[in-house]
């Protein structure tokens, strides 16, 4: 996050707020403007492998140590009968551990007339991808970590691409940061959306067009970096919830690192495909949660000892590798109907990276990651309807690797404040 | 003939019994400025499937405020006899506990049924009765007896915006105020009151009467500040 910081500077900053304010004047003249918010502390630990790209807890951060995990406020602003702004201003340790500034994750305008099965949203909202993205919040988070593929870093830079040995090669939230970036960043993107409820409580579409794929760390404001998201959500049975999500669009960002080769290779032109699959079956006191997500990404590729790798015979040209991995994670939630307001949570979850050709060399079968597996467990209690608490245990292991509970782990307790 | 001279006296004691009992009517008035009840995350984190859930706010789950001011008289100067109610009921419709507050005697067994086409759940927290009734589909009815008195706060743990209230009381004397904060409670036999006025977003307010056979007295409340 801190390359995000890097790029939303001061000056950028306080036009977000201005705008912001701008934004809410109109609604402040007419009606009630209404602030929310929510504050999650946090005391934690991670074993000794700890590493915030690795298991979400900086390594100098693994001892005991007590943080603001995050500090929401939220704001919604009804402008008239069918239109409101909702913010989202966010603070957090997300990244290297330590309070980051303030930054605006979400502010839209809804257009949402009553009785409407078609509401607009246009700014920075929630990314209709997948199932997390609505569940982001630590009080709707069942553990206290974001699954594999929102908070494991692959070896895919936005500014670089491609770059296999990277996850070893910098530490994230310092200048040694090479722009690692997840599968899913963040959850949020921007541009303009669509909600068409066709048949309500059983079927709906959601489509958006934003200024990056889901992979990318940047707000873009460049249009040439265009993308395309698409989810389309049905419930076949009252216990069954499924769905369907695209993703298409590019993700690479221009930085100093990439201005010598940009020119004769627009970094529009590297894609991420996203295919995704999200379901919820409940019954009774259980739940069974889950999204499988199929990533492809078409990039250059970068070595520390020579930089980007152009085409033998044209060093004007950059080799495109094509590369792609799948992730996925199962909850299963327990509210025990003898301890109201309680629930214990066990969580598997994977990322499997496929194997890629090396296009310049016409080598098969190359691994550009470490596939990993992770298993948590959570208990959480909520004490009042503003007021819980969770401890989340987390062990993960590379493949090969036994699980090892002093190396990798984390034990996060979270307390968690509506207001 | 005696049929007539029977009701003509049944009448009488009627009409004599009405003239006893004394009344307490005004108007309770709620600061201009409430505060919200959380809309903002909960437009943009839940569900889509469902128009109601993706863009009503918390704050149109009751048509008026005052729907939520319940005005009850407690008896001092003597021991009120009260019985549970019959067909209380509390209904999850669009994603919503209505009514929002419930007001019941003491005893009562109060049906909770899911009218949505998708699952509800009903959970309590803090004090009053504790139950976690899990997932629920369409047309469960749940039935709870509520021997405790006050709050029962209701929740679901699906629709996490969802919140309700049973106001269990020892009195078979309250009401619900009107839309405009105009309340009446009648029927109520001579002696002293401790009346209260409930809402869920404010501290009780109270105040002691006494009250004469036949007595209409005009009591006024303002929640958020001092009783009048």
């Amino acid at each position: 996050m801190m390359q995000r910081f890097n790029f939303m500077n001061n000056t950028y900053r306080r036009f977000c707020i201005a705008a912001l304010f701008a934004l809410s004047l109109p609604a402040m003249s007419r009606a009630q403007l209404q602030f929310t918010g929510e504050a999650a502390f946090e005391l934690s630990l991670g074993g000794t492998n700890s590493n915030f790209i690795f298991n979400e807890i900086p390594n100098e951060f693994r001892f005991a140590h007590l943080a603001i995990n995050q500090f929401n406020l939220f704001v919604f602003a009804p402008i008239s009968e069918e239109w409101s702004l909702n913010a989202r201003v966010q603070f957090d340790i997300w990244g290297g551990g330590r309070l980051n500034p303030p930054r605006i994750t979400l502010a839209a305008a809804l257009w949402q007339p009553k009785e409407s099965p078609i509401s607009l949203s246009i700014g920075r909202f929630v990314s209709p991808f997948g199932l997390y993205a609505k569940r982001q919040l630590q009080s709707d988070n069942l553990f206290a970590s974001a699954p594999l593929a929102y908070g494991y870093f692959v070896n895919m830079s936005d500014r670089r691409g491609l770059w296999p040995a990277a996850g070893q090669s910098g530490i994230y939230g310092t200048t040694d940061d090479v722009g690692l970036s997840t599968v899913y960043f963040g959850g949020y993107t921007t541009g303009a959306s669509l909600n068409w409820i066709l048949i309500p409580d059983a079927l709906n579409v959601e489509i958006a067009v934003t200024n990056a794929a889901l992979s990318s760390q940047a707000d873009y404001t460049n249009l040439a970096n265009i993308a395309a998201i698409g989810r389309v959500g049905f419930q076949p049975a009252i216990f069954w919830q499924q769905g369907i999500s695209l993703c298409y669009g590019s993700f690479m960002q221009a930085d100093p690192v990439n201005n010598l080769v940009r020119g004769a290779n627009p970094f529009e032109q590297y894609r991420q495909l996203l295919i995704g699959t999200d379901a919820i079956f409940a019954y009774s006191f259980f739940e069974l949660s889950g999204e499988l997500i199929y990533s492809q990404w078409t990039a250059p590729r970068f070595t520390a000892a020579t930089g980007f790798i152009s085409a033998l015979g044209d060093a004007n040209k950059l080799v495109e590798y094509s590369v792609s991995n799948l992730s996925g994670y199962v909850d299963l939630k327990f509210e025990p109907p003898f301890l109201t307001g309680t629930y214990l949570a066990v969580r598997y979850e994977r990322v499997l990276f496929l194997p890629y050709r090396d296009a310049r060399t016409n080598t098969d079968n190359l691994g550009w990651d470490n596939s990993v597996t992770r298993l948590s467990a959570a208990l959480g209690v909520k004490f009042s309807k503003a007021v819980q608490a969770k401890l989340a245990f987390s062990d993960q292991a590379f493949d090969g690797q036994a699980f090892n509970a002093r190396d990798n782990f984390t034990l996060r307790s979270i307390f968690v404040v509506g207001f | 003939m005696r049929r007539i001279v029977a009701a003509l006296i049944l009448l009488l004691f009627i009409s004599d019994a009405v003239a006893q009992t004394a009344s307490i009517s005004g108007t309770v008035t709620l600061p201009s400025v409430q505060s919200a009840r959380g809309t903002a995350r909960g437009n943009l984190y839940r569900n889509r499937l469902s128009p109601a859930a993706s863009g009503t706010t918390e704050v149109a789950q009751t048509a008026s405020a005052y729907d939520d001011v319940i005005v009850s008289a407690h008896p001092i100067s003597f021991k009120a006899k009260f019985a549970p109610l019959s067909n209380a009921r509390i209904s999850q419709k669009n994603a919503t506990f209505i009514p929002h507050v419930l007001p019941v005697t003491q005893g009562t067994t109060v049906e909770i049924v899911n009218d949505d086409p998708f699952y509800h759940n009903v959970f309590t927290l803090g004090q009053g009765e504790r139950f976690n009734v899990g997932r629920r589909p369409t047309g469960d009815v749940q039935v709870k007896k509520v021997t405790s008195t006050g709050e029962t706060k209701l929740f679901c743990d699906i629709h996490t915006q969802m919140n309700a209230i049973i106001y269990s009381l020892d009195t078979p004397y309250f009401t619900r105020a009107k839309s405009g904060g105009s309340y009446d409670l009648k029927g109520l036999p001579e002696g002293t009151y401790e009346l209260r006025v409930y809402h869920p977003n404010f501290p009780i307010v109270n105040g002691r009467v006494e009250l004469k056979a036949g007595q209409a007295l005009q009591q006024n409340f303002a929640l958020g500040e001092s009783a009048q």
